[in-house]
């Protein structure tokens, strides 16, 4: 047997340790590729950074032996990209970050012009013009960073806490449609910070939220319609080692 | 003391309606005809119809400034609603009488009807003495006013009755049997209609007979008023001109895309306009700067659409960016679209085969929206309510 034919041995086999009801989807995802570029909202419609950082962290999560190679690939084009079109939206930055971050383009000019580019876009930090949303985002993309440079988003995080801090912690809206996705979003992104006092009070706060919630009105409610506000609550609770196995069993099976 | 002279004044402020009337040509040359027709003693007249803010009262200021210009004399009274046929009477024609009686005041030195209306006997005036309202009374009241202002050296009166959908049908069917004896009345009524189905004359036609018909089918009190006015809604032009007519020689002006978006959420409809507008010229001069950008509309829109913009950032923050970015696209129009035609939108160089299956998928998405935000009929969607379309899009704004 070649050297080539074990790699795609090998390659199949390790495809088989993808849970079997995520493997058709894996499989969508490869598909819908479009070629030399990333992913865009479906298949065959034009390249989206968002979309396409999105599906890398998906493969990413599902550890597809293919990652690696595609997140190269994706990373190169997605330079080029920004060298032709600086990123507009810290969004735009975060996706950028996410895919130099999956490449472990970390330490570069690249990703550090980067960096610059969302601190900019990150400057008002106090003020409605940085949505909590987006500033979860921003924290959760610096996962992957050496501690060095997370330092320098203790800020991201510092205002996190303060808007997790108020009254109606992450909730101000008192709509649980948008209250659960921000809250399991801030949770998700604050749980790696935990060892600070302050992130642990309010990671606590809001994951008693997210309980709260599912013990009064269930999985099925309103507010978890959608298969994207439902997988955000499953993340943020997959961070939480007291989590009750049964009441994320439910909505684990309602995802399937 | 010279500063404060050089102040910049609202120019949207209530009282500017008169100085700055646009967009109605139509209506006011139909004005012009019916002030005409009257010096010929041929009064023609008017109801003036429309839904609320479409700007009935200013229209009404307005003929009431073009007949003094034509030195008739002018009133607008507003009816009381919830009363009597009577009592409706007596009322306005208080008002009437005290609005003349300015104008007595200003030419002969002295009021003079309302101290005559309030004589308890000897009055020259039947309606305040009488037990219940009759026609004849009426047009003798009517009559005394025509021979006072005569007096006065005007041989016309014109009378503009707002709030005129509250007139009791008796009360107009004897204000008609009284005014067919009377040549030198014009009288005109505004006609606030709950809805105008696209034809506000019509409208404004019907509910005038409804009322008619109360009065022991009197339907001759409602072809009284031989001719309809009817305010649609601005066109963008007009309501474009609106907005920059009152701000001609002012020190503070208007983003063009500000007022693009002024007329785009208020629909056409002037006292939006002027509301929106008024606002955001406050916000500008407290700013301190001399143009209204579209950061301070965003600013002002978010200060008095609170509600639907959480209900935008609720839906916003369960959507995935592919369906922020169907949302926002469906939210920039106001017609009804097809997913395809939004899917032609959204991704126009993809082909046809390409197109269909994202067409499903985008059926789905709007679905799920749900119909706070999202209407459908015959496969078509639409975000109907221009607010909460305007709200819709800046939520699906990426950051």
């Amino acid at each position: 047997m070649s050297t080539g034919q074990w790699l795609d041995l090998l390659s199949a086999t390790e495809e088989h340790l993808i849970p079997a009801d995520l493997r058709a989807a894996a499989e969508f995802l490869l598909y819908a590729r479009n070629p030399g570029e990333g992913w865009g909202d479906y298949p065959k419609v034009p390249t989206d950074l968002q979309v396409t950082a999105q599906v890398i962290g998906a493969l990413q999560v599902l550890r597809h032996p293919k990652t690696r190679e595609l997140a190269t690939s994706v990373a190169a084009w997605a330079h080029k990209h920004y060298l032709e079109r600086m990123p507009a939206t810290a969004q735009d930055a975060i996706g950028l970050l996410i895919l130099a971050s999956a490449d472990q383009d970390i330490d570069g000019r690249y990703p550090e012009e980067l960096r610059s580019t969302l601190r900019a876009a990150l400057k008002h930090l106090d003020s409605d013009r940085v949505s909590t949303l987006t500033l979860a985002q921003a924290v959760l993309a610096t996962e992957p960073w050496p501690d060095e440079h997370k330092k320098r988003v203790q800020p991201w995080v510092d205002e996190l806490v303060r808007r997790g801090q108020g009254a109606d912690a992450w909730h101000k809206a008192r709509l649980p449609e948008e209250s659960l996705p921000v809250t399991s979003l801030a949770v998700r992104a604050l749980a790696p910070w935990k060892h600070l006092n302050a992130v642990e009070a309010v990671v606590q706060r809001g994951l008693e939220y997210l309980h709260s919630h599912l013990h009064e009105s269930g999985w099925e409610s309103r507010a978890l319609s959608g298969t994207y506000a439902l997988t955000l609550v499953l993340r943020a609770l997959a961070t939480d080692a007291d989590c009750e196995p049964e009441l994320f069993e439910k909505g684990l099976d309602l995802l399937r | 003391m010279l500063s404060e002279a050089l102040e910049p004044v609202n120019p949207f402020h209530e009282g500017a309606a008169g100085k700055y009337f646009v967009g109605r040509d139509d209506q006011l040359k139909r004005f012009t005809r019916a002030l005409t027709a009257l010096r010929k003693a041929e009064p023609a007249h008017l109801y003036v119809a429309g839904v609320n803010g479409r700007g009935k009262t200013s229209c009404l200021e307005k003929l009431v400034e073009m007949a003094r210009e034509s030195d008739i004399l002018a009133v607008r009274v507003a009816l009381d609603g919830g009363v009597r046929a009577q009592q409706q009477i007596l009322a306005m024609f208080e008002k009437l009488l005290r609005k003349v009686d300015e104008i007595h005041k200003e030419m002969a030195g002295a009021p003079r009807l309302i101290a005559e209306w309030k004589q308890s006997s000897g009055s020259p005036f039947h309606l305040p003495g009488s037990g219940r309202l009759q026609n004849d009374h009426l047009l003798q009241d009517l009559t005394h006013v025509r021979d006072v202002i005569a007096e006065l050296g005007f041989r016309h009166l014109v009378l503009c009755i707002d709030e005129g959908e509250r007139i009791e049908p008796y009360a107009l069917s004897a204000l008609k049997n009284a005014l067919l004896e009377l040549k030198e009345y014009l009288v005109v009524l505004s006609v606030r209609l709950a809805e105008d189905h696209g034809d506000p004359v019509r409208a404004g036609k019907l509910k005038l007979e409804e009322i008619a018909a109360a009065a022991d089918r009197d339907l001759g009190a409602a072809r009284l008023f031989v001719g309809g006015v009817g305010l649609g809604s601005f066109t963008a032009e007009q309501a474009r001109y609106c907005i920059t007519r009152r701000l001609e020689d002012n020190a503070i002006r208007f983003d063009d895309a500000v007022i693009d978006l002024i007329v785009r959420v208020a629909e056409g409809l002037p006292d939006r306009i002027i509301s929106y507008a008024h606002q955001v010229y406050d916000r500008t001069e407290a700013a301190e700067t001399d143009i209204a950008t579209v950061e301070i509309f965003r600013q002002t829109f978010v200060a008095l659409h609170k509600l639907e913009l959480d209900e935008a950032n609720a839906l916003s923050a369960q959507s995935t960016s592919s369906d922020r970015r169907t949302l926002r696209e469906l939210a920039r129009h106001d017609v009804p679209l097809t997913p395809l035609d939004l899917a032609r939108k959204l991704y126009a160089d993809a082909s046809a085969d390409v197109l269909e299956p994202v067409a499903d998928a985008l059926r789905g998405v709007l679905d799920r929206v749900g119909d706070t935000f999202c209407v459908s009929t015959d496969g078509r969607y639409l975000v109907p309510d221009p607010v909460r379309r305007y709200a819709l899009e800046i939520s699906m704004e990426p950051e």
